[in-house]
């Protein structure tokens, strides 16, 4: 009984893994379902999980600098940082070496706006981001009249489609980020920094921090995640497409969510955060596999988000009280 | 109705029996927090009409035994009669210590700040209003009788929001609250002028005195030992958690007061006056003080310790705060600073801890969050960095890796201190650290502050416990937010410095009755933005297009936003309890489809989903209550489910609208067309609901939840019933949706979600909660709509659609900030 | 709010319904607008290009006064907006790209109770008074499937991918394949994705699930871009499909054809592709214009669909990247087509 509760206890403690559990318990049901049992069952998924994961730990920075702060912008820096490195890079490796500082750019400029808004004129997060997404969306459809080109720049290609020993690049991408996020987090000034001030800004202010460089950097990061993002889609997918980062702005909260950072700020794990993206594109894929209608596949990703939060929640909650 | 008519009214409840015994028995009362024993073995009794003071230093446990005396705590071990009658303490509550007749006026204050003055009345004893429909006029005028029998002439509008009160104000409605309460027996006052000013103190007084008079026992603390000398028939005096005192006031003089207060600390005063017989050299002048804070210019010197003495209001902790910032570089008027400081507040909760780290992180936090960013960071090396400046705080080598919350107040402020010795530094900013801390550990402290002076840093102290400035150098006598005496070396006596603080009170000017705040249009300029912008935008419209301003335009530009107003208006109620509902427009779109599919071919059965998928929204609420879990991951969840449910239902598009329905959406109603009523009946429904009960019990918890809940308000029921209301909202949008097409769509209500969110922005509702404004967030929600009708018109492609309405969020939020502003 | 606000409310309230003035008289060439629910992939483009062609033409030769194109976010609200402004504009037609099956009646019913003649088509809406032109989806997506279930030997694994989820097209083609598939028992679906008519949506969707499944023989696919997708999980997935790719649905797009051709040139690959025919743009407006004439038109039409197969499949060889197959329809085609049934 005891080492039940001890285990409980880890378990809570280490948040990211109430989605890797979720993500053996799905595998065994993939593997149940269509009778293959394999690493190579997950790598499908790997793919799409890696994107998720990379505008997810930008997702996770907005989210971990506290106050409720959340970054709506992501899908649109996406769709339109898509849109420009077609246009831009016009299929070649030396137009792509033009484009990239272009696509840095959607990425940072929004992330700045972003900071200006919710720092300088104090307007919620939630608002200011869904506004700045929408000027650029407009952005993006006006982009979207002059498109025309499919052409992918090669170097682009090979890292968003290509594999080394099988595994997806892109996947070592998002677990290169990964990794480097941890450490940026758990072993630099700026990290512990900004987990002070996601849980007590006024306390980190007191203490010396400088909330405000703090708080516009992770936005800067998120908004940058997601325009190389954006990058890599296009890449992987041939083209830029209206709509296309739509689906990454509720799954990126998921992830974040489900992989154990608290929506409150004040604490973030990379990892979890990668976990939960894995998670919930395996929950869609089993699924599929499996056959369940539509309507049931949206039935249970709903279920599973708040299954999984009811389990763990109450005990963030009470630290974070 | 006239003041002496109101005092009198108001000061006569029933005398109390004659043979009544004590009105309140406590028998060895324990409490401890931990490793802390906050009340040990407290026994006294008070009688009818007894004015009782207790005094204690901070710490004493005062405040706890109030709050096991209000029902908020339970104590470990004793006993307590009230009236003679026991209290059980299994079933003891804030409610049910009202219910006995005990009130509580708490030091921090708390009020819903959103709410009216009437509405908070209401909050706390809604049963005072009967059960009529003018509810508000009978708690204005409540709230009117008793703040005139207290304060007479205190020109407080019960109509005004708690939070635009000045905090004097604020005090004066918290007590006239408390004393509004006819059950009344015991009135506990924590601190209770504080906020006020010579001429309400004087009112309060002699309120207490009446209310004695008249059979009420009253309880108050205060720091002010002079005014308790003065009005307190008996004092009581605690000290590190027992009773070491219990006389009548003409037994104790006030210095006899602070001895029995002090206690130890009285011992510790003779070597802390040895002690400080070593004379310190003062370094280089680290900042420069002038107006406004002080009228000849001050110079601070490394080396010095300064004292910021005087009474409580006088903005002390202000000045702390701009020094504070003139170090880290900005510009202070009245400050210049040429070093670094570091900061130790003794609100250890709020400003200081980070409760998700242990000890060792919340030390080395100042020396991180002032380094580089890219430092990089070694645990090890944090350890052996940290470890002598955790010792030296004499904070066990075993607790340095526990969390930071299992700690006792006094060793979290410990770390605290610790954290600032161990930045570089040059100032140390003190805001009353010692406040609540044992005296045990306040020894280390002086010696701590003494070493960093002797190490040659200034430091910088603002206590509220006036023997701590025997410490000091120099200090500054502040008030009225300046410095206006300083005191040096044998002058700064204890004695001296309190002496001096009540003259500078006595001689202050005159206190004028705070006037009401201005109403003229700059008080309602920002409640009508959302109104004006509607109206502009569609007297563009109208001038572009002839036809628009017509009914039959009115209808066809109206019938787009119906479904919007809803989903708003019910997006209204859960941003009030401040929280967002991301699973709002979905639960329109399950409506529209349970609506179309269902609802014509079997009614009842279409019914009773309804109310099932209402209900299920309600338990919503439940959920996040009962787990705690954030309302937007649980209402993003739920988004998937509701159009899950929906798609599983039906599919593809289609469906028919039940022929009542569809009758409805094509109706007029005195000549006007059904979309114009159905808008105006949102706005009115949602008004009615805000202006009942319920809409003030809502909007307090999204003010205030924990005053709500101490108040004996239910926060689970709260919850369930203001997504119950949302979830109505949102069922009636996918009515309307439903009515309008004649057919449903599942995913045509998923757009609606964030426009709502918007909407509510626009109409004036904070994210933060607490407010609630039907016709702004109405009005905004037809602004939205409305944008891309006059883009149409202007012949602008809607691709600029979208950023017109990111630009009209950004633009309506600066304009209430620049608004808020101004009037500040 | 105090009544000093209330007051200003009444006011303004009062003022804007005392600005009720009956509608101006309409020009004498008519004015024809173009209501599209989403401009967001190249088939739409084509589709608004081939309208604006025709509306220029006529315009050009007087037959119209003037042609108005508004095109949405893909949202029901917002094609909600566009139609009341077109309403209120007094047009005298509108040619409409629907949002949503049932969601527009209502505002479709006000605008022919308005005088204003409605033609819904390619995502026709159920509104009884509006024209619709329609593809046959179901007839369409029954040919391809069986053709290609026939060519498969009837028997094997395959894939479905769905379209927009939710929507009418996606529900009639998927019950039209699903129809066919039924009657051969040895065909096998080994999964069913959603991609969305979109080929990145599409290639995500497949890529994810394709390491689970057992050798896949052909993909039954929706068009607007998904084959092209579908082709590259593949291509990427490599493996057993490196130089044998099933046989994929196509849907016009001109990646997949260059694709295809490439494909068959190296082992003889072979496929079908229909699609529908972005050049309806083009066709309802004509349509409309002589319905607005006075020509007499059935409520429902059907527009072909294009076929290409490995027989005409050089003639597309020449495509632009980034297009879908469709001719370009005058309204000669339309009279003879269209107008004097089918």
């Amino acid at each position: 009984m005891a080492a039940a509760m001890s285990a409980l206890a880890w378990l809570r403690a280490n948040r990211w893994s109430f989605s890797a559990i979720g993500i053996l318990l799905l595998w065994l049901v993939l593997a149940i379902t269509t009778a293959r049992f394999s690493l190579q069952s997950l790598s499908g998924v790997a793919a799409s999980a890696a994107f998720l994961a990379v505008v997810a730990t930008g997702q996770m920075f907005a989210v971990a600098t506290g106050g409720g702060n959340i970054d709506l912008s992501i899908p649109s820096v996406i769709t339109l940082s898509a849109y420009a490195t077609m246009i831009l890079s016009r299929g070649t490796d030396a137009g792509l070496i033009l484009a990239l500082p272009a696509i840095a750019a959607i990425g940072i400029v929004t992330g700045a706006a972003n900071a200006f808004l919710i720092l300088k004129l104090r307007i919620p997060a939630i608002i200011a981001t869904l506004a700045v997404g929408y000027v650029l969306d407009t952005a993006t459809l006006l982009t979207n009249r002059r498109f025309t080109t499919f052409a992918v720049s090669p170097a682009l290609h090979a890292l968003a489609v290509g594999r080394v020993f099988g595994v997806p690049i892109i996947l070592l991408l998002a677990t290169g980020l990964a990794a480097c996020a941890s450490l940026l987090i758990r072993r630099t000034g700026y990290g512990r920094t900004l987990m002070a001030v996601g849980q007590n800004a006024v306390a980190a202010r007191l203490a010396g921090a400088r909330v405000a460089r703090v708080t516009a950097a992770a936005f800067l990061l998120s908004g940058l995640l997601a325009s190389l993002d954006g990058a890599l889609l296009s890449a992987h997918a041939g083209g830029a497409f209206l709509e296309m980062g739509r689906p990454y702005l509720l799954q990126s909260v998921g992830a974040v969510v489900v992989g154990g950072t608290p929506i409150f700020g004040g604490s973030a794990t990379p990892l979890g955060t990668l976990s939960g993206a894995v998670f919930l594109i395996l929950i869609v894929t089993t699924m599929q596999i499996a056959g369940l209608p539509g309507g049931i596949q949206d039935m249970v990703q709903g279920g599973v988000i708040i299954a999984v939060l009811a389990a763990a929640g109450s005990g963030l909650s009470r630290r974070t009280a | 109705m006239n003041a002496p008519d109101a005092r009198a009214a108001v000061a006569a409840p029933p005398p109390p029996p004659a043979a009544a015994g004590p009105v309140l028995v406590l028998s060895a009362i324990t409490k401890s927090y931990g490793p802390t024993i906050a009340n040990q073995a407290l026994s006294f009794a008070i009688a009818p009409g007894e004015v009782v003071g207790l005094i204690g230093a901070n710490g004493a446990g005062k405040s706890t035994l109030m709050r096991i005396l209000a029902g908020v705590a339970l104590p470990d071990g004793g006993r307590i009669e009230v009236a003679g009658a026991e209290v059980d303490f299994a079933r003891f509550s804030p409610q049910r210590a009202r219910e006995s007749g005990i009130r509580i006026v708490h030091q921090e204050l708390s009020l819903c700040g959103s709410l009216t003055v009437a509405e908070n009345f209401y909050v706390e004893q809604p049963t005072a209003g009967g059960r009529s429909v003018l509810w508000h006029r009978r708690f204005e005028a409540l709230a009117r009788t008793h703040l005139e029998a207290i304060f007479p002439g205190n020109g407080i509008d019960p109509r005004a929001p708690v939070g635009t009160l000045a905090i004097a104000q604020r005090q004066m409605v918290e007590i006239a609250r408390a004393s509004a309460d006819p059950r009344l027996r015991i009135l506990i006052l924590d601190e209770p002028t504080s906020a006020l000013d010579v001429r309400r103190s004087e009112d309060l007084q002699r309120f207490i005195a009446a209310r004695a008079k008249a059979g009420v026992a009253v309880i108050f603390i205060s720091h002010k030992l002079h005014e308790v000398a003065a009005l307190a028939g008996r004092i009581l005096v605690m000290r590190n958690g027992r009773l070491v005192r219990d006389a009548a006031a003409t037994a104790l003089a006030v210095p006899q007061m602070v001895e029995a207060m002090a206690g130890e600390a009285a011992a510790t005063l003779a070597t802390v006056q040895a002690a400080s017989g070593v004379a310190r050299t003062p370094g280089a002048v680290l900042a420069e003080i002038s107006p406004p804070f002080a009228a000849t210019p001050l110079r601070l010197a490394g080396g010095e310790i300064i004292g910021l003495a005087g009474l409580e209001g006088s903005g002390q902790p202000e000045f702390l705060r701009a020094l504070h910032a003139a170090a880290g570089g900005q510009a202070r008027a009245g400050v210049r600073c040429r070093a670094r400081a570091a900061y130790v507040s003794g609100d250890r909760r709020g400003e200081g801890v980070f409760p998700l780290w242990n000890v060792l992180a919340n030390a080395t936090i100042g020396r991180i969050a002032t380094g580089r960013a890219l430092a990089w960071l070694n645990p090890a090396a944090e350890y052996t960095a940290a470890r002598p400046w955790l010792d030296s705080v004499q904070l066990p080598p075993e607790r340095q890796g526990a969390p930071i919350l299992s700690l006792s107040g006094g060793n979290q402020q410990k770390v605290l201190m610790a954290r600032a010795l161990m930045t570089d530094a040059e100032i140390i900013l003190l805001d009353d650290p010692t406040r609540g801390v044992d005296v045990a550990v306040k020894q280390e402290f002086y010696r701590l502050i003494r070493a960093a002076a002797g190490a040659g840093k200034l430091v910088v102290w603002y206590s509220s416990e006036t023997i701590e400035f025997l410490e000091c150098d120099r200090v500054l006598l502040f008030h009225e937010g300046e410095v206006r005496r300083t005191l040096e070396g044998a002058a700064a006596s204890e004695d001296a410095i309190l002496s001096a603080a009540f003259a500078e009170r006595v001689g202050a000017r005159a206190a004028h009755a705070p006037g009401r705040r201005g109403r003229g249009l700059g008080g309602h300029l920002p409640k009508l933005v959302p109104a004006i912008v509607l109206a502009l935008l569609f007297a563009l419209i109208a001038a572009l297009n002839r036809n628009a301003a017509s009914l039959f335009g009115l209808d066809l530009l109206a019938g787009a936003a119906v479904p919007l107003v809803f989903v708003a208006c019910g997006q209204m109620f859960v941003v009030g309890g401040s929280e967002i509902d991301l699973g709002v427009g979905a639960f329109a779109g399950l409506a529209n489809v349970l609506s179309a599919t269902v609802l014509p071919a079997r009614p009842a059965l279409g019914l009773l989903t309804l109310a099932l998928a209402l209900g299920g929204y309600a338990l919503l609420g439940l959920l996040m209550q009962a787990r705690a879990i954030p309302a937007i991951v649980v209402t993003l969840g739920a988004s998937f489910i509701w159009a899950g449910i929906g798609y599983a239902l039906q599919p593809t598009p289609g469906g028919s609208a039940p022929a009542w329905l569809a009758a409805l959406a094509s109706g007029h109603v005195l000549g006007v067309p059904a979309s114009i009523v159905s808008i105006l009946a949102a706005a009115a429904v949602a008004a009615l609901l805000n202006g009942a009960r319920l809409g003030a019990v809502l909007r307090g918890f999204g003010a205030n939840p924990r005053a709500m809940v101490q108040g004996g308000w239910s926060a689970r029921y709260g919850a369930m019933l203001r997504y119950a209301i949302a979830g109505a909202f949102a069922l009636t949008a996918g009515l309307a949706m439903t009515a309008i097409n004649t057919a449903s769509d599942i995913n045509a209500g998923g757009s609606y979600t964030l426009l709502s969110i918007a909407s509510v922005v626009v109409g004036g509702c904070a994210l933060a909660g607490g407010e609630i404004a039907p016709l702004g967030v109405v009005c905004g929600a037809l602004s939205l709509s409305l944008i891309g009708s006059l883009l149409g018109f202007l012949d602008v492609s809607t691709d600029y659609n979208a950023a017109v309405q990111g630009g009209l969020l950004i633009g309506i939020l600066m304009l209430r900030q620049a608004l808020a502003w101004r009037r500040r | 709010m105090a009544a000093f606000s209330r007051r200003w409310l009444l006011a303004l309230t009062a003022a804007t319904l005392a600005l009720a003035a009956p509608p101006p008289a309409r020009a004498a060439a008519p004015v024809i607008a173009l209501s599209n629910a989403y401009y967001g992939n190249t088939w739409r483009h084509q589709m608004v290009e081939a309208f604006q062609a025709a509306a220029m033409a006529a315009k050009k030769q007087g037959l119209i006064s003037n042609y108005i194109i508004l095109n949405g976010d893909g949202s029901v609200a917002q094609q909600m907006a566009q139609m009341s402004d077109l309403i209120l504009k007094h047009v005298n037609a509108i040619v409409i790209d629907s949002a949503s099956n049932t969601a527009l009646n209502g505002i479709i019913a006000k605008a022919c109770a308005a005088g204003i003649t409605v033609l819904a088509f390619d995502s026709i809406v159920s509104a009884p008074c509006s024209y619709k032109l329609n593809f046959d989806f179901t007839g369409y997506q029954a040919t391809m499937t069986k053709w290609i279930l026939d060519k498969i030997g009837g028997k094997g694994n395959i894939v479905v991918v769905r379209g927009v989820k939710g929507s009418a097209p996606d529900h009639d083609m998927y019950a039209s394949q699903m129809a066919v598939v039924k009657k051969y028992p040895a065909v096998k679906v080994a999964a069913t994705v959603y991609g969305q008519a979109t080929g990145s949506v599409a290639q995500a969707a497949v890529s994810n699930v394709l390491p689970s499944l057992p050798h896949i023989a052909a993909v039954l696919a929706q068009g607007g871009g998904d084959d092209y997708g579908i082709a590259q999980a593949f291509v990427q997935y490599g493996g057993s499909y490196a130089n044998k790719p099933p046989i994929i649905a196509g849907g016009g797009s001109s990646n997949f054809i260059h694709w295809w051709a490439a494909e068959a040139k190296k082992n003889g690959y072979t496929t079908i592709s229909m699609n529908t025919t972005p050049g309806i743009g083009g066709a309802a407006f004509w349509l409309t214009l002589d319905i607005l004439k006075g020509a007499k038109a059935p409520n429902y039409m059907v527009m072909p669909v294009a076929t290409v197969t490995a027989k005409n499949l050089a003639q597309f060889a020449s495509m632009k990247p980034g297009t879908i197959v469709s001719p370009t329809y005058t309204n000669a085609w339309v009279k003879a087509h269209l107008l004097h049934g089918k």
